[in-house]
């Protein structure tokens, strides 16, 4: 299941991206979903779900900021 | 082709530039915009100048304070705006370029005043000693100084003038635009420091079109040009965040992307190396120009920065450099956009003939250049070593 980290540009993404990849976290770097949230022309990282945590924790202790995160289930956004 | 005028461009760069170049004009999208491959290769291709250019200046934990220009000019327009866009007062060394100068004549209108610190070239102390009388405390907005002078390659002593700073709460400006590629410039160091300017297509090796805002300590953002930066879209204002707020509209991902090259070629070569290599070049430059007796040559201890001003004493600094031209030696004559430095060393009214070098550049390149001096200024014998 995919859960994705929304960034508030992609240079954060990127950041992101970099750190989990060194951490044994595969994430993929994809424009973020319309239907999340509201302000368009975002980037996020795809990662599989049972990753989340722990990258939020890598991305706090680097102090990469993200807005939020989301999982989809049934046919809808969730935000976690 | 001897070119000796890479203090305004360097015209060698190393092969894997060239390469990029091509590859990016061929491969890049718009960076940050698309989702398709080629904007986001776009995008991992600036990234990776991002790291790198964190790298070169020990920030590597902070790429997105890696804002990328087009020059300089336009990193010190933005630095300089973005502290003294309400008013307020500058100090700045009199080895300033007009990069520096013509912003601050422009800030005048919104009530900027600013005061010129004299820097005798090649006389740190004195230097200093300038910069700290110009300061007052209670109105000084922001020091801000030419690391290596484009004229004479003056080096002011930056961590000093940055500890003077700190120990005022002053803001620093470092215009880095000979240093970048050749001192190492550590950012850990620097304690009031809040922007280093650069251009991409000097000592990095970039193209030009390439420039760098470093942004160190900054505590307020403010923004000189707006518009698309492909985030927080459905928002009228622009982004508040780096390197975003400074990045309006496409970047120039092909050239960001020759660039990334040219730093990771710095990098290979390693910092301490490339220096050396200044040093050794400038140094034996300076023993065989002084050696011919009809030119002045501008120069002072620790002048090792491959940057050398000079004069013929009976012959017009231009009618010299073409001269040297037609042999096929590229130097750089008059006032390298830079008065202030002149009037400073007392070379308004002549100019200077400059060259300036890279790690491209050979012994030999130096010993062609001085034997043409000689032959032009009307003395024929020369000894090559």
């Amino acid at each position: 299941m995919s859960c994705l980290i929304i960034f508030k540009s992609i240079t954060y993404a990127q950041n992101a991206n970099r750190l989990l990849g060194r951490n044994g976290i595969n994430s993929y770097l994809i424009r973020k979903p319309s239907a999340i949230i509201a302000n368009s022309c975002g980037y996020a990282l795809k990662i599989n779900c049972p990753d989340i945590e722990r990258a939020k924790v890598l991305m706090g202790k680097s102090g990469i900021n993200y807005i939020s995160c989301w999982r989809y289930k049934g046919n809808n956004w969730y935000e976690i | 082709m001897i070119y000796l005028d890479n203090a305004a461009t360097t015209l060698i760069k190393p092969k894997n530039v060239y390469t990029a170049s091509c590859n990016a004009l061929r491969k890049c999208g718009n960076p940050g915009r698309g989702g398709h491959a080629p904007s986001v290769y776009a995008s991992d291709k600036i990234y990776e100048c991002r790291v790198e250019t964190a790298k070169l200046f020990h920030m590597e934990d902070k790429p997105e304070n890696v804002v990328f220009t087009l020059n300089a000019t336009h990193a010190l327009n933005i630095a300089i705006k973005s502290i003294l866009h309400n008013g307020g007062h500058a100090v700045i060394s009199s080895m300033e370029h007009n990069s520096v100068l013509r912003p601050l004549n422009k800030l005048k209108e919104n009530g900027v005043t600013y005061s010129v610190a004299h820097c005798p070239i090649f006389d740190n102390e004195a230097a200093v000693n300038a910069i700290c009388d110009c300061i007052d405390s209670r109105k000084t907005d922001c020091v801000i100084i030419d690391h290596i002078s484009n004229v004479f390659g003056y080096e002011l002593p930056i961590y000093r003038i940055d500890e003077l700073c700190h120990a005022r709460g002053i803001p620093l400006i470092i215009d880095a635009s000979q240093s970048a590629g050749i001192n190492d410039i550590n950012t850990k160091l620097l304690k009031s420091t809040v922007y280093i300017c650069f251009p991409g297509h000097k000592s990095l090796f970039g193209p030009q079109g390439t420039g760098c805002l470093l942004s160190c300590k900054v505590n307020h953002l403010y923004s000189i040009m707006e518009g698309g930066t492909g985030s927080n879209s459905i928002y009228e204002d622009q982004p508040d965040f780096l390197p975003d707020i400074y990045e309006s509209g496409t970047q120039n991902s092909h050239g960001i992307a020759a660039l990334c090259e040219g730093i990771k070629y710095i990098r290979s070569r390693s910092l301490k190396d490339v220096s050396a290599f200044h040093k050794e070049l400038t140094v034996y430059a300076l023993e065989r120009l002084f050696a011919i007796p009809a030119i002045k040559v501008y120069s002072g201890p620790f002048h090792t920065h491959g940057v050398i001003s000079f004069r013929g004493l009976n012959k017009d600094c231009e009618e010299l450099a073409e001269g040297l031209n037609r042999q096929g030696i590229f130097v750089r004559a008059g006032l390298q956009c830079a008065p202030l430095a002149h009037k400073t060393a007392g070379t308004l009214e002549t100019g200077t003939v400059r060259v300036s070098f890279s790690v491209f550049n050979t012994f030999r390149d130096i010993d062609i250049l001085c034997y043409n001096i000689n032959r032009l200024i009307g003395k024929k014998t020369f000894v090559f070593y």
